[in-house]
């Protein structure tokens, strides 16, 4: 399924409109009417003339017409709007440092809002998690705005510490594969560490007092998501 | 802390485990220094370099085990005073001189040593190193002058005479290691130990190169080509924002790798399992130990 666009709005419009009784086009009225038929003119019988005029001849009875049915005229949208609600699955990938190179994501689309949930299955390699929680608006060129909170966990000896991100970005849709069914997404993140905490360990808050307060704290990445949608 | 984390890590059953005891893991553990002699958590850069920090640094133990190898100090040359600052910069106001942070240092171990307690996490000889900052002023582009070099230079030589003297006098192993962003630093550092004719095999020295931040973003990070004429040992380099090229020059020159962080993030800690520096300068010991105690 796409996402909620221009041509989508337009379908609704005119579903509404139907509805409604007012049709959205004039053109539309055509395939309602019934098929006219014209009914054959009897002939008439010579009036009698009180003069000598010359008999004028009989008119000819007229064929009966019939107007074919026009054909409907195929409205520029469809007139049933597509469900704006998918459920999507996938992967997400990464070569960067910032999360594992390989996690999984699922979410919900409506419309022009997608929001996806990123669960990392190689914390069994290391014991460092990091799951994403991220709100896309999706526009019409296949580009989106992402924002979220990442919520990374880091097995230390005797606790685990979390590391609690924002997380905002890009994305854009690529090339899509087997007629659509799997979709591609490559995009820009920037990932800053709000404050850590856990592990009995002090809390720390990211401060800008100066650039040694937060250089390690904020960081850049890029990612791609391959997903499967399904709408039902 | 109720066990040492040497005996807790021992009990600890699951995934991690069972990966760490299949080998996944390195064999050896980077050692861990503590940065701008500040690694008491929470990472707060406002108390670098401050004799409250270096005493409370040094006295991060773990059952009465050091959790760290060594401490990084920094050098400021004041340029307007003359003076040589234990300081980061001039941002602070009443630094110490330098030497006060290696009398707070000798005090420390010369007295753990006394009592045959151990000076390092990895039973190693202690670590000192001293970073000379580059410029004199407010600004960083408040550079030296010949003169400044020079006696910025003499002022890190006297810092390696006096935390060498008392280690040789108690015959206590320890290493120094100048480090500059600055070639010309490095280079008149070693000028003078030549010039001094230092030369304490109980007390190894080395010169290392630092590596932050590149150009234009700061302009402290220069080419390793401009440290040519320096007889360097090493690199500390800040690992986000170094390439693996570079890495991969800096193993290939047969410089020892180092990494220097203030806070670590997954970035930081994957690096550290991905390229397995010698050292890491970290301003959170207690996390950084535990984290590869894990």
């Amino acid at each position: 399924m796409r996402p909620f666009s221009v041509s989508s709005f337009c379908a609704v419009v005119v579903a509404l409109g139907t509805i409604g009784g007012q049709p959205a086009r004039a053109d539309d009225t055509a395939p309602t009417l019934p098929a006219p038929v014209v009914e054959p003119v009897e002939p008439s019988a010579p009036a009698a003339s009180p003069s000598p005029v010359a008999p004028v001849a009989p008119v000819e009875p007229v064929e009966p017409t019939v107007v074919e049915p026009v054909e409907p005229v195929k409205p520029l949208v469809p007139t049933t709007a597509p469900t704006p609600f998918e459920i999507h699955g996938g992967l997400n990938l990464r070569t960067d440092l910032g999360v594992h190179p390989l996690r999984l994501d699922g979410g919900v689309r409506y419309g022009i809002l997608d929001v996806v949930l990123v669960l990392d299955p190689m914390v069994l390699t290391d014991g460092q998690a990091s799951t994403d929680l991220l709100l896309q608006l999706r526009s019409d060129v296949g580009i989106a705005g992402i924002a979220g909170w990442r919520l990374t966990t880091v097995g230390i000896a005797d606790g685990i510490q979390f590391q609690q991100n924002l997380v905002l970005g890009v994305g854009m849709d690529l090339p899509s594969f087997f007629g659509g069914a799997v979709r591609g997404q490559g995009g820009l993140e920037l990932a800053m560490m709000i404050v850590k905490h856990g592990a009995d360990l002090p809390s720390e808050v990211i401060s800008f007092a100066s650039g040694r307060h937060y250089i390690d704290l904020v960081n850049f990445g890029m990612f791609a998501r391959y997903e499967f949608g399904w709408a039902p | 802390m109720k066990m040492p984390i040497t005996m807790r890590r021992v009990a600890l059953v699951g995934p991690v485990s069972v990966v760490a005891l299949l080998g996944c893991r390195p064999d050896t553990q980077p050692l861990v220094i503590c940065h701008n002699a500040n690694c008491v958590e929470p990472a707060n850069p406002d108390e670098d370099d401050t004799a409250a920090a270096l005493t409370a640094s040094l006295a991060l133990l773990d059952d009465d085990v050091p959790l760290i190898d060594g401490v990084e100090i920094d050098t400021f040359w004041n340029g307007a005073e003359a003076r040589c600052l234990f300081a980061h910069d001039l941002a602070g106001s009443d630094e110490p001189d330098a030497l006060a942070a290696v009398d707070v240092i000798n005090a420390h171990l010369s007295g753990r040593f006394a009592q045959g307690a151990p000076l390092t996490h990895s039973g190693e000889s202690f670590m000192l190193f001293v970073e000379l900052k580059g410029h004199v002023g407010e600004a960083k582009s408040d550079k030296h002058s010949d003169e400044e070099l020079a006696r910025h230079a003499d002022c890190a030589v006297d810092v390696f005479e006096a935390f060498a003297g008392p280690a040789v006098a108690e015959a206590r192993p320890a290493r120094v290691v100048f480090t500059s962003f600055e070639p010309a630093l490095l280079r008149a550092v070693q000028d003078a130990l030549e010039a001094r004719a230092v030369n304490e095999p109980l007390v190894p020295v080395r010169l290392t190169a630092l590596f932050g931040i590149p150009p234009p973003l700061d302009s402290q990070t220069l080419p390793i080509a401009d440290f040519g004429d320096v007889d360097l040992g090493g690199v500390s380099i800040h690992p986000q924002w170094t390439r693996q090229t570079s890495q991969a020059a800096f193993d290939s020159l047969g410089l020892d790798v180092g990494y220097w962080v203030f806070s670590a993030v997954p970035e930081t800690l994957a690096a550290i399992d991905a390229h397995q520096p010698s050292f890491v300068t970290t301003s959170e010991a207690t996390f950084m130990r535990r984290w590869l105690d894990r």
